[in-house]
C-alpha cells in the first residue's frame, strides 16, 4: 500500500511559538488516521498544513508522493470537514453540495449524478433543494462530510466534526462516520481532542503534543502500550506513579514512595521510571482472603472514597503512602468507605515508561 | 514514536514578514491588482491633493492668518461655536435616545421616525428653514410677532447646528445604549440600587466611552459645517466660510489653503484621538443586536414626562422646520406673497438639470464607494500584506477632512498640471467617493467581521481561487451590508456640500449647492423647491430599494 499523505520534517511556527515541531508522518490508503491531543498541541496545525491553509516553515508534504508543500490550497486534493460544519448560508443543500464540482467544470449530469451519490451515502436524500440554515445540526454535518465527499479528494479531512453535536448524537454520528468511510475506503485524517472519538473510529492514533507525536500506533498499543508519561496521563485514566527500577536482592524491582516496591519484569533497565496502571487492572477485594497468590503486587489499604458510576464503581483507596484509582465492572456487591482491603496487580498489566 | 531530540527551535522561524506577505498575495493576482489600484486611487486622489495643499502657502501667507484679526477669529469663532453646539448636541441627544430606548413613552414610533429626517436631508435645509422662520423676513419674527429682529449670528447657528446634529448624536448614543444589557441595572436593583443612584453608577458609566466617541464625530462635523454658518452665521464668520470666499470670492488660493489647514488641525486631533484612544466605537450604521429581550423596570413618572416633553418640542420643531420648507416651496414669496404657486417646482424639476446631476453623480459615487469600501475591507480584514495599517490608516482619514478642505484641495491638485478634471463630472464623484469611504468601508469591515472565515476557505478547500471565493461566497452574504452603504452613500453624496460647491461647473450644478446659493441671493421659493426635490429624490430611491431587496435595507439599523 502506497502512502496517500506524507509529512517530511514538517514545522509551523507562529511568532514565537513552535506550533508543529519536526513533524514525520506516513498515512497509507484508505486509513483512519487520527491526530489526538489536548487544545494547543498542534494538531488542527498539521491538518491546515496539510489543507494548505498554512505554508510550512520548514518540511515538506506530500499528497500521493507529489511533493505540494507550494501548491495553493485551492489546488491541493484535499477535502475538509470544518468544526463548524462552514456550509454556505446562503445556498441550498444542493449548491453546497455541488459547488466545488461546479468550479471543476462538470456536465451538469454527472454533478447532478455525484451530488445525489453523496446524499444518498449520508442519508439526506430528498432534502436538495432545503436552505442549510433549515437544517438540525446533525443534517447540517451530513451535508458538510458530502460536501467534502462528492470531491473525491485523495484525502478527507476532518477538523473535530463532532464536537458541535450534542454526547448521545455524537456517539451515533460517530459509527456512522466510520462505516461511511469504510465504505467509500477513502483516507481520513481525523482531529480530535475527545479520546473515546479516537480510540473507537481510527485505524491509527497520532497523540500529539506540543505540536510533536508523542506515540503513533493502533488504539489498543495507545491505550495499552502507552509511551510516554504524556500519553499514558492524557488517554483514560490510569495511576501514574514516580519511582526508580533498581536490583533488588538479585532481582529488578520498581521502588516508589521510598520504601514500597512493585515487581516487573526482569528484562527492563534499571534508572529513574513512571510507573502507569489503568484503574480497571488493578483488583480489590475484602482483606481476608488468599487473593495474595493470583497477583505480582498485593498491598494493603483503606477505600476512601466510593463514586458510583453505573456500569462501574470507582473507588479511591489509600494505601502505600498513595492514593489508587481502583475501577470495578460488573459487580454489584459494593465495599463502603473506610473498608480495609486488599489491591493487586499484576506486572504484565502495566506499563513501566522512561522519559 | 519518539522523535530525535534535534534543537530545530532554534533553526525555524516563522515565514512572515513584508517579503512573504507579498509573495503570499502575488498568489492572489485578483487581490493583488485591487491593492494596486487602491494604492494608485489613494496616491493620486487623496495623498497628492493633501501635500499639494499643505505645500502651497509660503511663510508669508502664514504670517497673514496670524496677523489678521479677522482670521483668527474665524478660527476662535470655529472653535466656540464647536463646543457650544457639540455639547447641545450629545445632551440633546444621549437624552433623546434614552427616552427612545430605556423608556416607554407614547408616540414613541413617531419620535423615532421624525428625528431621522435631518439625518437623510440635506442638512442646509434647517438653516434655510431657519432663515424662513426666523430670518430678516422671517415668518415668525417678521410677520407673527412683528419684530424687526433676526437670529443671524451665533446664536442662531447655534441652535441650527444642534437641532443639525443631535439626531446624529441620538443615532449613535442609540448604539451604545443598546449594547448595555438590562441584566446589569436588573443585577444593579437586586442589589438594592434604583432611580438616579442607578442611571448615575451604571447606565451612565457604561455609556461614557460611547458618548465621548459620539461627541468627537458631531465635533468634526461642527467643526467642518458650512452650510449653516453660510446661511445664518451672518457677519460671525467661521473657518469653512472664510476659506470659501477667499477661495472664490477673491480667488486668494494660498490664504484659503492656510484656512483650511487650520480647520483641517482640530478635526484630525479629535479624529486621531478618536481612532487610537477610543478605539473603533462609533459610526452611525454598525449593526448591533439588542442585547436581549429582558424588559426595562419603568423610570419615575416625573422624568417620564419630562422626556416626553422634550421629545415632543424637539419632534414638533424638526416639524415646523420642515413644513415652513414644503409651505415655501408652494407659495410665491413666503413671508410676502402666500398665494399658491407650481412654478418653484416646476423650474426645480424641469427648468433646471441639477437635481438629475445631483442623482446622476451620486449614484455614480455610492456604487464606487460601496464596491471600493468592500473590496479594501476584505483585503484589509482577510490579508495580509505590507501597508496594511497605513492602508486602513488611509481610508479612513477623510472621515477628519472637513469638505472644505478637501474641495480646495481638489481644486489646487487638478486645475492645472499633469490632471486637469475642473469643471469635469468626474471631479465632483471622486470627490464624493473619497469623502464617503470611511463609511463604506467601516460597514463593510463590521459585516465581515460577522462571516466566519472557515466559511471562505472551505471555498478555497473546495477549488475557489480568491476571485471566485469572493464573488460566489462572499458577496452574497455581504448583499445586504453592501446594498445598504449603497444607498447610504447616494444619500450622504446627494446632500453633500462643502466640498462639491469647489467643483461644480455650469455644466455639472448640484442640488445641494442650488440650494445654498438660491437661498442667499433671496431666491427662497426656488431654494426651498430644490431642497424638497433633493428629498423626494432621496426617499424615492429608498423606496424602490426597499421594494426590493426588502426590509434589509436598513440604513439606521435601529
Amino acid at each position: 500500500m502506497s502512502n496517500v499523505v506524507e509529512l517530511k520534517g514538517v514545522s509551523k511556527v507562529f511568532g514565537d511559538l513552535l506550533a508543529v515541531d519536526n513533524v514525520n508522518l506516513e498515512i497509507k490508503d484508505g486509513e483512519f488516521m487520527t491526530f489526538l491531543g489536548p487544545s494547543g498541541c498542534g494538531k488542527t496545525t498539521t491538518l491546515r498544513l496539510i489543507a494548505g491553509f498554512y505554508a510550512c516553515d520548514k518540511g515538506k508534504v506530500y499528497l500521493n508522493n507529489k511533493d505540494v508543500t507550494s501548491v495553493p490550497p485551492n489546488k491541493r486534493d484535499t477535502a475538509m470537514v470544518f468544526q463548524d460544519y462552514a456550509l454556505f448560508p446562503h445556498m441550498t443543500v444542493y449548491d453546497n453540495i455541488s459547488y466545488g464540482l461546479k468550479l471543476k467544470d462538470f456536465s451538469k449530469a454527472e454533478i447532478d449524478k455525484k451530488v445525489q451519490n453523496a446524499l444518498e451515502q449520508v442519508q439526506l436524500s430528498g432534502l436538495d433543494n432545503r436552505g442549510v440554515d433549515q437544517l438540525s445540526g446533525g443534517q447540517q454535518q451530513r451535508v458538510a462530510v458530502a460536501r467534502a465527499l462528492v470531491m473525491d479528494p485523495v484525502a478527507l479531512l476532518m477538523d473535530e466534526p463532532l464536537s458541535n453535536l450534542d454526547a448521545k448524537l455524537r456517539e451515533d454520528v460517530r459509527a456512522e462516520l466510520r462505516m461511511i468511510q469504510q465504505e467509500v475506503g477513502i483516507t481520513t485524517i481525523y482531529v480530535t481532542h475527545d479520546q473515546d472519538e479516537a480510540l473507537t473510529m481510527s485505524d491509527r492514533i497520532a497523540v500529539m503534543n506540543k505540536g510533536r507525536i508523542e506515540q503513533l500506533g493502533s488504539a489498543q498499543e495507545i491505550y495499552f502500550n502507552p509511551a510516554t508519561r504524556f500519553v499514558a496521563d492524557f488517554i483514560g485514566t490510569t495511576n501514574g506513579i514516580e519511582g526508580e527500577v533498581e536490583e533488588r536482592s538479585g532481582e529488578k524491582a520498581f521502588k516508589f514512595n521510598k520504601g514500597s516496591y512493585a515487581s516487573v519484569h526482569e528484562d527492563i533497565d534499571t534508572g529513574e521510571a513512571f510507573l502507569s496502571i489503568r484503574p480497571e487492572f488493578i483488583k480489590i477485594t475484602p482483606d481476608n482472603t488468599s487473593f495474595n497468590q493470583n497477583y505480582d503486587n498485593v498491598y494493603k489499604g483503606e477505600i476512601e472514597q466510593v463514586l458510583f458510576v453505573g456500569e462501574k464503581t470507582r473507588y479511591y483507596v489509600k494505601s502505600e503512602d498513595r492514593r489508587w484509582i481502583i475501577d470495578v465492572f460488573g459487580e454489584k456487591n459494593i465495599y463502603s468507605a473506610n473498608t480495609f482491603v486488599n489491591i493487586g496487580f499484576n506486572y504484565d498489566d502495566s506499563n513501566i515508561i522512561y522519559d | 514514536m519518539q522523535q530525535e531530540d534535534i534543537p530545530v527551535r532554534q533553526l525555524i522561524s516563522e515565514k512572515s514578514g513584508p517579503i512573504f506577505e507579498l509573495k503570499r498575495l502575488l498568489g492572489q493576482p485578483f487581490w493583488f491588482f485591487v491593492l494596486l489600484v487602491t494604492v494608485i486611487l489613494f496616491s493620486l486622489f487623496i495623498i497628492f491633493p493633501i501635500i499639494n495643499l499643505i505645500l502651497l502657502p509660503e511663510a508669508s501667507d502664514w504670517l497673514r492668518f496670524f496677523t489678521s484679526a479677522r482670521f483668527r477669529g474665524a478660527f476662535q469663532n470655529t472653535i466656540i461655536i464647536s463646543i457650544l453646539s457639540t455639547t447641545t448636541s450629545t445632551i440633546l441627544g444621549f437624552a433623546y435616545a434614552y427616552a427612545m430606548n430605556f423608556v416607554k413613552l407614547p408616540g414613541q414610533k413617531f419620535f423615532r421616525n421624525i428625528v431621522l429626517l435631518p439625518l437623510m436631508s440635506p442638512p442646509v435645509i434647517i438653516g434655510l428653514a431657519f432663515l424662513l422662520l426666523f430670518g430678516r423676513r422671517g415668518y415668525i419674527t417678521w410677520n407673527l410677532l412683528g419684530l424687526n429682529t433676526n437670529l443671524y449670528g451665533w446664536r442662531g447657528l447655534w441652535i441650527v447646528q444642534t437641532l443639525t446634529f443631535f439626531p446624529v448624536s441620538y443615532i449613535t448614543i442609540t448604539g451604545v445604549l443598546k449594547s448595555i444589557s438590562p441584566r446589569l441595572e436588573l443585577a444593579a436593583r437586586n442589589l438594592g440600587s434604583s432611580g438616579f443612584h442607578l442611571f448615575r453608577t451604571i447606565t451612565f458609566p457604561l455609556a461614557i466611552p460611547g458618548v465621548i466617541s459620539s461627541a468627537l464625530l458631531v465635533g468634526i462635523m461642527a467643526l467642518a459645517d458650512f452650510g449653516n454658518p453660510m446661511l445664518v452665521g451672518g457677519n460671525f464668520n467661521v473657518l469653512a466660510t472664510e476659506a470659501y470666499v477667499q477661495a472664490t470670492g477673491r480667488y486668494d488660493m494660498s490664504i484659503a489653503a492656510v484656512l483650511s489647514v487650520m480647520l483641517v488641525l482640530p478635526t484630525l486631533a479629535l479624529f486621531l484621538f478618536q481612532k487610537f484612544k477610543l478605539g473603533k466605537t462609533s459610526v452611525v450604521t454598525i449593526t448591533g443586536k439588542p442585547s436581549s429581550d429582558l424588559i426595562r423596570y419603568p423610570i419615575s413618572k416625573k422624568v417620564k414626562a419630562l422626556l416626553f416633553a422634550m421629545c415632543s418640542a424637539l419632534s414638533g420643531f424638526i416639524i415646523l422646520l420642515y413644513s415652513i420648507v414644503v409651505v415655501g416651496a408652494f407659495v410665491q414669496v413666503l413671508g410676502v406673497q402666500h398665494d399658491f404657486t407650481l412654478s418653484h417646482i416646476r423650474s426645480v424639476f424641469i427648468g433646471s438639470t441639477a437635481l438629475r446631476n445631483s442623482w446622476m453623480l451620486g449614484f455614480t459615487a455610492a456604487v464606487l464607494t460601496a464596491v471600493l469600501g468592500v473590496l479594501i475591507a476584505y483585503l484589509i480584514n482577510r490579508k495580509n500584506f505590507p501597508g496594511r495599517g497605513a492602508l486602513d490608516f488611509i481610508t479612513l482619514m477623510p472621515a477628519s477632512l472637513p469638505g472644505t478642505f478637501i474641495g480646495i484641495a481638489f481644486i489646487l491638485a487638478f486645475n492645472s498640471g499633469k490632471i486637469v478634471l475642473t469643471g469635469t463630472a468626474v471631479i465632483i464623484v471622486l470627490s464624493m467617493t473619497i469623502r464617503n469611504l470611511p463609511l463604506g468601508y467601516r460597514n463593510s469591515y463590521a459585516a465581515l467581521q460577522q462571516i466566519d472565515e472557515s466559511i471562505e476557505e472551505a471555498s478555497t478547500n473546495l477549488g475557489g481561487n480568491g476571485f471566485q471565493t469572493f464573488t460566489k461566497v462572499v458577496m452574497p452574504m455581504l448583499k445586504n451590508a453592501f446594498s445598504t452603504s449603497l444607498i447610504y452613500n447616494l444619500m450622504k453624496s446627494m446632500n453633500t456640500l462643502s466640498a462639491v460647491i469647489f467643483l461644480i461647473s455650469p455644466r455639472w450644478n448640484l442640488g445641494s449647492v442650488q440650494v445654498l446659493s438660491l437661498a442667499d441671493h433671496g431666491y427662497t421659493g426656488q431654494a426651498s423647491a430644490m431642497a424638497l426635490g433633493l428629498m423626494f429624490l432621496i426617499f424615492l430611491t429608498l423606496g424602490v430599494a426597499k421594494l426590493i431587496l426588502g426590509d434589509s435595507v436598513n440604513i439606521f439599523n435601529i
